[in-house]
This record gives C-alpha cells, sequence and structure tokens, in this order.
C-alpha cells in the first residue's frame, strides 16, 4: 500500500526523496474507577464492557514519538490536554504511575518521506506488533502558519493525487482542542496523529 | 535563562545520594560564606515556585502498585525583568497580561513546568539517603491541564529560595519555603489563586517562623545498580560532611520523613 501511494505521487509529481521516518504511539488507559456509591444504578456492566472491548468513554493518555518533529519531547495527549514533554515523562508513566495507568496498545509506524514543491508528505504502514492496521500519511504545507488558510490547500493536493478516499483529518479532537489559537504548532498535528491512531479507543 | 543545575535538563532520571543539615537563620550568612570559600564560587540564587499534586482516587484495595505525589516546579522570573520585559513587549504574550491584570505579571500557565517524582528513600545501610528521582521537562501546551486530566489534584503550593554551589560531583543547596500572604478573606477569589502568586517577592514569608535553613549536599548517579559511582558518590559526601565539621552537621534524613507515597 505505501508502494502503490508512492507510486501515484512519483507519476503525478517528480518527488524528491528525503529519507524515511518512523513513529511509535503508546495508549494507556486509566485503571478503571473503584465502584462509587450509588453509581450501581442503570447499567453500568454493559458499560465497563463496552469499555474493554476498545470503544466507549474512558480516560486515555497517548505517547506519540515522531521522529520529524523535535528529537527529544514526546506529544503526551489525553482528552483534555496536549503537551510537548521530555521523553523520560514515559519512564516516570511506566514506574510509578502504574497504579492510575495501565498499557494498552503499541502502533508502530515505518515509511517514506518525499518532498513536492512547499508540500512534504510522509506515508508509513502502521503496524501493532506483526500486525497491519493501515497506512498513515501526513501532508505539511510549510508556508502557511494559519490553520484556517492551510486546510483548503493542502485539502486540494491530496485530492488531487488520485489516491483511493481515506479519512483526512485536519483538527484532531480531544487534547484540549484548539487552546494555543489559530497558528499552527506542533500540538494541532500532534492533535491530528492522536486521532488517527486512537483507533476507536476513548470514542 | 539557562536552568541553575540542580534542575539541569539533561538529567531527568537519577539515583540522589544526599546529606542533610538544618541550619538557623542566625547561621546562614557564615554557613553560605564558608560554603562559597571551599567551593570558590558565589552561589545562584533562584526562585522556585513549587506545585504539589496528588491523585484524585484512593488506592484501591488490593492493589499493590503505590500511588505517589508528583511535583511540578518551575523557577520564577525576576520580578524587575519581568516588569521591564511587559513594558519593553507593549502588548505582547506576558506583557499584555501584565497590564491588563493591573501589574501582577505572573502568569502560571506560561511557565516552564518540570515534573518531578520523588522515590521513597531506599533501605539501605550507606551513610547517605538514596533515593530515585524521575522527572521531565514540559514544552509546548498546558502543563497545569494535563497534570489534572492525568487524574492528580493540586494539594498545596509554595516557594522556594534556592541558592545553588557546586562542589565537584556535589550540589550544595540552601533552601528555605516560603508562602504568599494570604490572600484577604473579603476579596474575590482570582482565577489561578490556588497555585500562589510570587509577586511582589518581597511580600513572600518562610512557613518557618524562626526562618531556619535547610542544607542539602546531593551527589547524582545514574544508576542504583552502578556500585562504583554509588561508592565515589558516598566518599565524596563523606568528605564534604568532614569539612563542615564544626559548621554544621550533615545526617542522613529519617526515610519515613521522605515519604512521598500517599497514606
Amino acid at each position: 500500500m505505501v508502494h502503490l501511494l508512492s507510486d501515484h505521487l512519483g507519476k503525478r509529481h517528480q518527488p524528491l526523496y528525503i529519507g524515511k521516518w518512523t513513529l511509535e504511539h503508546r495508549l494507556l488507559r486509566e485503571t478503571s474507577s473503584p465502584a462509587l456509591p450509588g453509581n450501581n444504578t442503570g447499567a453500568p456492566s454493559a458499560r465497563s464492557q463496552g469499555a474493554m472491548g476498545g470503544g466507549g468513554g474512558g480516560n486515555y493518555m497517548q505517547c506519540l514519538d515522531l521522529s520529524h518533529h523535535n528529537p527529544h519531547k514526546l506529544i503526551v495527549s489525553t482528552p483534555a490536554s496536549i503537551v510537548t514533554v521530555d521523553r523520560e515523562f514515559e519512564m516516570l508513566v511506566r514506574s510509578k504511575l502504574t497504579a492510575l495507568w495501565s498499557h494498552r496498545q503499541t502502533l508502530r509506524g515505518e515509511g517514506m518521506a518525499y518532498e513536492v514543491d512547499d508540500f512534504k508528505v510522509r506515508i508509513a504502514n502502521i503496524l501493532q506488533g506483526e500486525v497491519w492496521k493501515g497506512v498513515l500519511v501526513e501532508v505539511e504545507y510549510a508556508p502557511c502558519g494559519l490553520l484556517s488558510a492551510a486546510e483548503g490547500v493542502i485539502r486540494g493536493f491530496v485530492e488531487g493525487l488520485g489516491w483511493p478516499a481515506g479519512r483526512f483529518t485536519f483538527r484532531g479532537r480531544g487534547g484540549g482542542r484548539g487552546a494555543e489559537g489559530e497558528e499552527w504548532s506542533v500540538l494541532d498535528t500532534g492533535r491530528q496523529y492522536c486521532e488517527v491512531l486512537r483507533m476507536g479507543w476513548g470514542g | 535563562m539557562p536552568p541553575p543545575p540542580h534542575l539541569a535538563v539533561a538529567q531527568s532520571n537519577y539515583q540522589e545520594l544526599s546529606l542533610y543539615s538544618h541550619i538557623p537563620a542566625a547561621r546562614h550568612p557564615q554557613i553560605l560564606r564558608v560554603i562559597s570559600g571551599i567551593t570558590g564560587m558565589l552561589p545562584e540564587t533562584t526562585l522556585e515556585h513549587h506545585l504539589v499534586y496528588k491523585p484524585k482516587r484512593p488506592r484501591q484495595p488490593g492493589q499493590n502498585a503505590e500511588l505517589y505525589y508528583l511535583q511540578l516546579i518551575s523557577i520564577v522570573p525576576d520580578e524587575k525583568k519581568q516588569e521591564e520585559e511587559g513594558e519593553g513587549e507593549g502588548g505582547r504574550g506576558a506583557g499584555k497580561n501584565n497590564k491588563e491584570e493591573g501589574g501582577k505579571g505572573y502568569d502560571v500557565k506560561t511557565q516552564k513546568w518540570r515534573t518531578r517524582l520523588e522515590d521513597i528513600p531506599e533501605v539501605t545501610r550507606k551513610p547517605v539517603t538514596s533515593r530515585n528521582v524521575l522527572g521531565a521537562g514540559f514544552g509546548e501546551g498546558d502543563a497545569l491541564a494535563l497534570v489534572d486530566s492525568l487524574g492528580y489534584m493540586l494539594q498545596t503550593a509554595y516557594f522556594m529560595t534556592v541558592s545553588t554551589l557546586i562542589h565537584n560531583n556535589i550540589i550544595i543547596t540552601l533552601s528555605q519555603v516560603l508562602l504568599p500572604p494570604p490572600a484577604p478573606a473579603s476579596a474575590d477569589p482570582v482565577p489561578g489563586q490556588q497555585y500562589g502568586n510570587p509577586y511582589p517577592t518581597s511580600g513572600l514569608q518562610p512557613l518557618d517562623p524562626a526562618r531556619s535553613w535547610v542544607l542539602k549536599a546531593a551527589v547524582r548517579v545514574q544508576s542504583h545498580q552502578d556500585v562504583e559511582s554509588i561508592n565515589t558518590g558516598v566518599n565524596e559526601l563523606k568528605g564534604f560532611k568532614e569539612l563542615m565539621r564544626g559548621m554544621c552537621d550533615l545526617e542522613v534524613a529519617e526515610r519515613l520523613a521522605l515519604d512521598t507515597r500517599v497514606r
């Protein structure tokens, strides 16, 4: 699939190959809260079943490591907030926050990056262990710093590639959205990745 | 402004070996002079903002994993510099807030926070306190909102004035916990008031009415398994303790007094 997409890209434009890239994404869930008094009405068992199955609500944390962004920092996102933080943060979570957070899923991405004029296109296979989960494409348009102005440009470029239809995410949900304003920040990119890589966890 | 050595970015996770001494207010200037002489340097003094967080949920029955208090720490910008920048920038960022909020000038949200989790000291027969310290510096985004969404709530906030000196591998700090004056009971709560506002810094008062200080001598080692470095660190601390004999007694801290587990 990655080769199909890069072939399309190559035939339409004459892209410059700029190297390999990788991502790593780990999803953690808050360990189940103890039953609260007065919470036993309704259908709690059906709900918790749903959460176990991967969908449903509940609090989650995503740790995202992108090789092409600040190499010393991770992007960490929850439904309410998103930050960049030193890599050591994950060590802290894994060793001292285990009573609150448990690891659920690791996804790895490996692929190729191309430059087409002012666009950078990154294509990667997403794997969970040995299982192929899909292809992720990031299109970056550098000349424009304002989100509202860039969306149309990027969408037009993607549609012009003649690729099979995919899910287009421009403003990711979650991560306390848009608190930084209209100017692009790495957190906007982080939000997009996190929405795509959540794969249904946390709703 | 580079972070002071005891908050250096490069060392986020480490084993800390340390000795402590209680310094009465009256002895503080003399001790500082002596250590300045030993180290051949002037102390670098910073004001830190500490936020102590506690998990919102109690530990579940039957759960083995411990819950820990978590700290966020940042350096409070120098008050005068902050004012100048506020005026100079004229309309941007913190400067704008300065004027809108009547010159308060401290914005807890734009501070550069680091998280720090100090483990309970090891049970050990070493002549020093030995504990694991885990930390990470935040970059972009709202660190306070993140910590809240991880299931932690603010337990207490305080400031700490810290003078740092370096002697070979030993990081020597003299510190004092400070609190802002209590807000007048009649006043409307200001947003972010629970975090405390250090300005004006002249209004900060020591938590200890006797205004005493804590002297800490610490060596950082990458891992508690690195026996050779641990031994070197222990020996350096023993040497420094000898050097300070007669001035102050550097001791191992009572282990349970440094317990960071939630009970």
